[in-house]
């Protein structure tokens, strides 16, 4: 058994967790690219609290549904014209001119890509800040408690132990995504006309990649098929991996965080300030004055441990007496 | 940025620059050297060509890169009797050409300012409008007319043309009235003495109701995706 032990209900636990949980902004600030466009995303979240705490038995709790916030939510879009590619065909044969030899090619156009691999139209930025309301991010953990000491006091600190992020949804019920990204599209466009002035190289180089329209083009190399929600999602889940971008947000935050802090030495009494003729006698030297102060009787902390049961959180440790 | 191979708006074949090629048939077996030449070509930038059975079908030498350095020095390569040299000079900006030397460095057995009978000259002029072809050395001239892309021939499924077009240079330029779409090659093969230009004249920046069309095509496009939102 050991000499001290502190009992903290699950409810209390909860309240204190709570209050502890909220966390700055976190900022964060990916990208991918796939067939001609690149994305990229810039956003920041915050963690404001959660719905509930479950104590399991042994030294994990579970946390229900982590309320995250979004403060940010911007996107960049780069866009690739495809390389277009003439020449590297043959202009003559060597049976064209003498039909008796062999058709071997004696003439031949060079290769020339008029597009490269850069970045053609942007990166365009898209602010989706009046859509973050409707971001919905469900985040549920379950987390692990340890005694830490560390600079003078025992510490309660929490860890990951797993962390679920459900893939992001976009509730837009107002439909404000299709406008937002539809002005980015035009703007993207008006752009490039304006990088590129004469009319007749976009309509050749649309010509070439059999596109009546930059508009066309632009929605092409988009890919948005016909569910706006699902591409941007599908971005935003799997080819940015913003999941796993977010649990090693929520991750660094929450290890931040203490729960109690205990002081090591634990001190049993305080300092007692006495007259010293009350007191029944010393070793020498005799105390010079009238009065004294005993020192505060303090142990180092041993063996510490942190165990919850059905609803209880038990921390306990020795003294180093 | 745009290409600027896109808004080339002269072909010189003595002045080999861009989208454009020229050949020359080797038919003797020996042993020449081909030396390039030009504002921007590096200096002593030479080709050994060795003539004999068993070389390659055609050497290709590009004369001109837009790193002027990075092509100095003395290339190398074997044809075949009857095959071709073929040079371009995609980076060049001022055009270069080339001399040939056989036996005598003084004294070029071959200038490609001055294509003769069996040479060829190919460019691929992308810029729509009316284009003069001319002979400098015996004023011959043709007439071409390279169409604007347009788009709404795009939207109806039709695609540029792209097979190459074959001229032949002789007292005459024959056809002498082309017309070709944006990329598609012109094949000159010379019949006499000749240093070729193409050159537009009146460029075409197609009809002026594109503007209104490509309005309400980009509209439409927009609709089909994000429904019938304004932006």
């Amino acid at each position: 058994m050991s000499d001290v032990s502190l009992s903290v209900s699950e409810a209390a636990f909860e309240t204190i967790f709570s209050r502890i949980l909220p966390t700055p902004l976190l900022p964060f600030d990916e990208s991918a690219s796939f067939a001609g466009l690149q994305f990229g995303v810039a956003g920041a979240i915050h963690i404001a609290g959660a719905d509930g705490v479950d104590f399991e038995d042994g030294d994990t709790f579970w946390l229900d549904e982590l309320e995250i916030a979004w403060d940010k939510l911007v996107l960049r879009l780069g866009f690739d014209i495809p390389t277009v590619r003439v020449g590297g065909f043959c202009i003559l044969r060597l049976d064209d001119i003498l039909p008796w030899e062999s058709n071997d090619c004696v003439w031949e156009f060079p290769e020339t890509d008029l597009f490269g691999a850069d970045t053609d139209i942007g990166p365009l930025v898209i602010d989706l800040g009046p859509i973050v309301s409707y971001v919905v991010t469900e985040v549920s953990g379950r987390f692990r408690i340890s005694p830490v000491s560390e600079g003078g006091t025992l510490k309660l600190k929490v860890h990951k132990q797993s962390i679920d992020v459900d893939p992001i949804s976009i509730q837009d019920t107002f439909g404000k995504l299709p406008a937002i990204l539809q002005a980015a599209i035009v703007a993207a466009g008006a752009k490039y006309v304006t990088a590129n002035p004469p009319a007749f190289a976009i309509d050749l180089a649309l010509g070439i990649l059999g596109f009546p329209s930059l508009t066309e083009l632009l929605l092409d190399i988009l890919d948005i098929g016909d569910d706006l929600q699902e591409w941007l999602t599908r971005w935003l889940n799997v080819e940015i991996g913003l999941p796993n971008v977010l649990e090693g947000l929520i991750t660094t935050a929450v290890l931040k965080k203490t729960m109690f802090d205990i002081p090591d030495p634990y001190s049993l009494l305080p300092p007692i300030k006495m007259d010293i003729a009350d007191f029944g006698g010393f070793a020498d030297p005799q105390p010079p004055g009238p009065t004294t102060t005993l020192p505060a009787p303090a142990a180092n902390i041993v063996n510490p441990a942190a165990r919850f049961d059905a609803d209880m959180l038990h921390i306990r440790f020795d003294l180093g007496l | 940025m745009f290409p600027t191979m896109l808004t080339q708006t002269q072909f010189d074949s003595g002045a080999l620059a861009g989208l454009a090629s020229i050949a020359h048939p080797m038919r003797d077996v020996g042993y020449w050297r081909l030396a390039a030449a030009g504002r921007r070509v590096a200096p002593r930038r030479q080709f050994d060509v060795i003539v004999r059975e068993g070389g390659q079908a055609r050497y290709a030498i590009e004369l001109a890169d837009a790193d002027r350095g990075r092509l100095a020095g003395l290339g190398e390569g074997f044809l075949a009797p009857g095959g071709m040299i073929n040079l371009a000079a995609r980076g060049a900006r001022t055009g270069c050409h080339a001399f040939l030397y056989g036996d005598r460095p003084d004294e070029p057995l071959w200038d490609s300012r001055e294509l003769r009978q069996g040479d060829g000259y190919a460019c691929m002029p992308m810029r729509p409008g009316s284009w003069r072809i001319e002979n400098l050395l015996d004023g011959a001239v043709g007439r071409l007319r390279v169409a604007y892309p347009d788009p709404r021939t795009i939207a109806a499924g039709q695609r540029l043309a792209t097979a190459p077009v074959r001229v032949t240079v002789g007292m005459a330029i024959l056809p002498d009235d082309l017309r070709i779409d944006p990329g598609q090659l012109l094949v000159f093969a010379i019949d006499v003495r000749c240093r070729l230009a193409v050159t537009l004249e009146q460029p075409d920046d197609g009809p002026p109701e594109l503007a209104a069309w490509r309005e309400e095509r980009s509209r439409m496009a927009l609709e089909r995706v994000f429904g019938n939102d304004r932006c």
